[in-house]
């Protein structure tokens, strides 16, 4: 089994987090699933098309299916959030509200 | 299309939010609309580079993080501040000075969405061509953030050992977010030292190229952020460096 099944298997087993995701738990991703959500990070949101785009062109690239995978756990997880308000599938991270400082989220 | 850039340091008084503000200069110079934002919300700076009276602004980055306004009514057109000819324009999103405003940021948090919302939008809004984001010394959410988003980061060091320490730290980050280009800036380089064999060191030790290597300068202490270095002295080594880096980030 490959790190990104074995992390998929890992991560399904696991309690949903609540809150969503902060920019750290990007470091500790897989590669093709750190390269997706940094994108998804950087374009605000994306389409169901233009991530399978970018799937498929990752040097570990991701079967239309494990695509479809990823994503349904990251919106189980509450790490990636559905857009209702445009046409088509688009998806934009949830990104975790920064607590007080000197609280787990500050490194 | 726009670029974004991310300036940061590991520790602080390295020069980062000095550089920032030069760098932004000479972009605009070169008639590029400009955004910086001082994203530093814990020890805010940047604004006393551009002239800004703090007493006033209406509104900050932080009235925008906490819902107060958009985050373009937080954006000022500086570039009349300068005095010089300069083609483009620059917008500076300050952070607030107002101490409990301050305090507030570190008690209550913000929405880390709604800062990456905005940094969006300035450039949308602002029709920009390069936003520059002046980070908070160290990791934390917001300069992990910034060097996330960005399509390239500046890291500055001095030549010294804690400096190369941490800066190895923010390398190893940085590869991690797969940031598209990374240039190092060695600056407060002492006369007595060799700066073509300081940068050979750097180059190898983080296997990334050096953009610029800055010498120590006393005119840049002599004006004490009382305005933009490279304005001042546009034929002086320290300008003929940063020119180097604008170059790099092109």
């Amino acid at each position: 089994m490959g790190e990104f099944a074995t992390w998929l298997e890992q991560q399904r087993a696991a309690p949903r987090q609540e809150g969503g995701i902060t920019v750290m738990h990007l470091l500790d991703l897989p590669q093709p699933v750190r390269s997706l959500l940094r994108l998804l990070l950087r374009q605000g949101a994306m389409s169901h098309a233009e991530l399978a785009a970018q799937a498929a062109s990752l040097p570990d690239q991701l079967s239309p299916a494990e695509l479809d995978a990823l994503l349904e756990l990251l919106c189980q997880q509450g790490w990636l959030q559905q857009l209702d308000n445009a046409p088509g599938q688009h998806y934009r991270l949830h990104l975790r509200h920064k607590g007080p400082t000197g609280r787990m989220d500050t490194l | 299309m726009s670029k974004i850039i991310s300036v940061h340091s590991f520790r602080g008084g390295t020069g980062k939010s000095n550089t920032t503000a030069n760098l932004t200069a000479l972009f605009a110079s070169q008639g590029l609309r400009v955004g910086v934002v001082d994203t530093d919300i814990q020890s805010p700076g940047i604004h006393i580079l551009f002239g800004m009276d703090h007493d006033e602004l209406e509104y900050s980055l932080n009235d925008y993080l906490w819902g107060r306004c958009a985050i373009e009514q937080a954006a000022y057109d500086v570039t009349a501040n300068l005095g010089a000819e300069i083609s483009g324009n620059i917008f500076l999103i300050p952070s607030s000075m107002k101490p409990g405003e301050i305090t507030h940021v570190l008690r209550e948090g913000y929405d880390v969405g709604l800062l990456n919302d905005g940094f969006h939008r300035l450039v949308e809004e602002l029709s920009l061509d390069v936003l520059m984001i002046d980070t908070h010394p160290g990791l934390n959410e917001e300069t992990l953030l910034s060097i996330a988003i960005s399509d390239a980061l500046v890291l500055i060091l001095r030549p010294d050992q804690q400096d190369y320490q941490g800066t190895s730290v923010t390398v190893e980050v940085a590869r991690k977010l797969d940031v598209p280009s990374l240039q190092l800036v060695v600056n407060k380089v002492p006369a007595a030292m060799d700066r073509a064999a300081v940068r050979a060191r750097v180059e190898q030790t983080y296997a990334s190229p050096v953009a610029a290597v800055l010498p120590h300068s006393d005119e840049m202490m002599m004006l004490a952020s009382a305005g933009i270095f490279a304005l001042r002295y546009p034929n002086h080594t320290v300008t003929q460096e940063l020119q180097n880096i604008v170059a790099a980030l092109s």
